[in-house]
């Protein structure tokens, strides 16, 4: 379970360019997208505009890093899909709470509720690093 | 008295005609002027060489005032009261200017006055200049404190608070800058001198440059670009009577408007 994200904040997004075509946005270089205390990053963000001018699905492409301040996800492609309210990352995904790492094939992450499903890669086994709380050594 | 008038008549009567000139006077002839009419014609002769040199005199001078007098017609002066030209420029109040751009969409600039420089036909200076260009959804209007148009290049130059209405995603954005300029003709509106704009529900947005590319409906932002959007599911106070859930204040420092 991760920490789930306060949607009700307001949410900036920064780049070096942005683009809209009929209700369609792009924004390349260094893109940031700030809400509350959750962080995305990604180099190319691809926004599907509703007509009431919210966003429906926003797709993250190359070096995507999701952060909340204790938690962070990376991978290599994320998309955020309003309706569900889950962000579904993908290519080499990492999971990491304090020191305890998780990889997997794709996550889905329910940013209201926190819940998160790890779904291994084809042929592969989902494999994470676990602490307990008195010793140091990971289990 | 009666007596002498009679023998008077006796003398003047005429002699006795004899018969030869009675066959003439037989014969139809106009009636003989009288000495009165004769002394009429004359008068009249004498009169009408006067009276006709007078007439033609009063003709010609009445012909020769009309063409010098400078009086004229006030409908002509009403049309044309706006233009005041002197030899350097040509002053016009309430231009309007209306054509089609390169793809034959209707475009309008408007201002409060024009000056044309006599030595640079092609450049027109605006006050308070307005630009509408497009059709329905798709108009762009500009506005601005100063501009110059030119007619050659169709291009219009604005500056000192110019605002940009524009569609972005679907929405109407209203833009700020310093300066920007309307390319008619490739229907293109460009600015870098810093854009800020705000949309509906408080949203705002604001780059180093703007290029919008009216006919293709796309408008591109570069630089230090910052969008801030507000979810649909917080309202403000004014829309949620009980304002449970105030939408946030909207004037962030990070995002005010260059002006």
């Amino acid at each position: 379970q991760l920490i789930a994200n306060d949607s009700n904040e307001p949410v900036d997004i920064t780049g070096d360019t942005a683009e809209f075509q009929d209700n369609v946005a792009v924004w390349t270089g260094n893109v940031r997208v700030v809400q509350g205390e959750a962080i995305l990053t990604t180099e190319r963000l691809e926004a599907q505009i509703s007509e009431d001018g919210n966003f429906e699905t926003i797709t993250a492409i190359g070096l995507v890093r999701y952060s909340n301040g204790k938690e962070a996800i990376t991978g290599e492609r994320a998309v955020f899909d309003d309706a569900s309210r889950t962000i579904t990352i993908t290519e080499n995904v990492i999971v990491t709470q304090g020191k305890q790492v998780m990889s997997a094939g794709k996550i889905v992450y329910w940013v209201d509720t926190g819940k998160v499903l790890f779904t291994p890669e084809a042929g592969k086994r989902i494999r994470g690093l676990f602490f307990t709380g008195e010793t140091e050594k990971p289990i | 008295m009666n007596s002498t008038a009679n023998h008077q008549n006796h003398a003047s009567d005429p002699p006795k005609a004899d018969p030869q000139r009675r066959v003439l006077d037989s014969l139809p002839m106009e009636a003989r002027t009288t000495g009165d009419q004769a002394a009429a014609r004359s008068r009249l002769v004498r009169r009408l060489r006067v009276i006709l040199p007078i007439t033609a005199l009063v003709l010609v001078a009445a012909f020769f005032f009309n063409t010098q007098s400078n009086t004229v017609d006030d409908a002509f002066l009403e049309d044309f009261k706006d233009i005041s030209a002197s030899a350097e420029e040509l002053r016009m109040a309430s231009p309007k200017f209306v054509g089609t751009d390169g793809s034959g969409k209707p475009f309008e600039i408007s201002a409060d006055t024009a000056l044309q420089h006599t030595s640079e036909k092609d450049t027109i200076e605006l006050e308070k200049p307005r630009a509408v260009q497009g059709e329905n959804s798709e108009t762009t209007v500009v506005t601005a404190e100063k501009g110059v148009y030119r007619t050659e290049t169709k291009v219009l130059e604005l500056r000192d608070s110019v605002t940009l209405e524009h569609e972005v995603g679907d929405e109407i954005y209203i833009f700020r800058t310093p300066a920007a300029t309307v390319s008619i003709d490739d229907e293109i509106v460009t600015s870098d001198t810093g854009i800020g704009g705000s949309g509906p529900d408080g949203r705002a947005l604001k780059a180093d440059k703007m290029k919008a590319y009216n006919s293709e409906g796309r408008v591109v932002f570069e630089g230090n670009v910052h969008m801030r959007i507000y979810p649909k599911n917080v309202t403000s106070s004014k829309d949620e009577p009980n304002g449970a859930n105030p939408a946030p204040e909207l004037k962030d420092p990070e995002i005010e408007t260059p002006q």
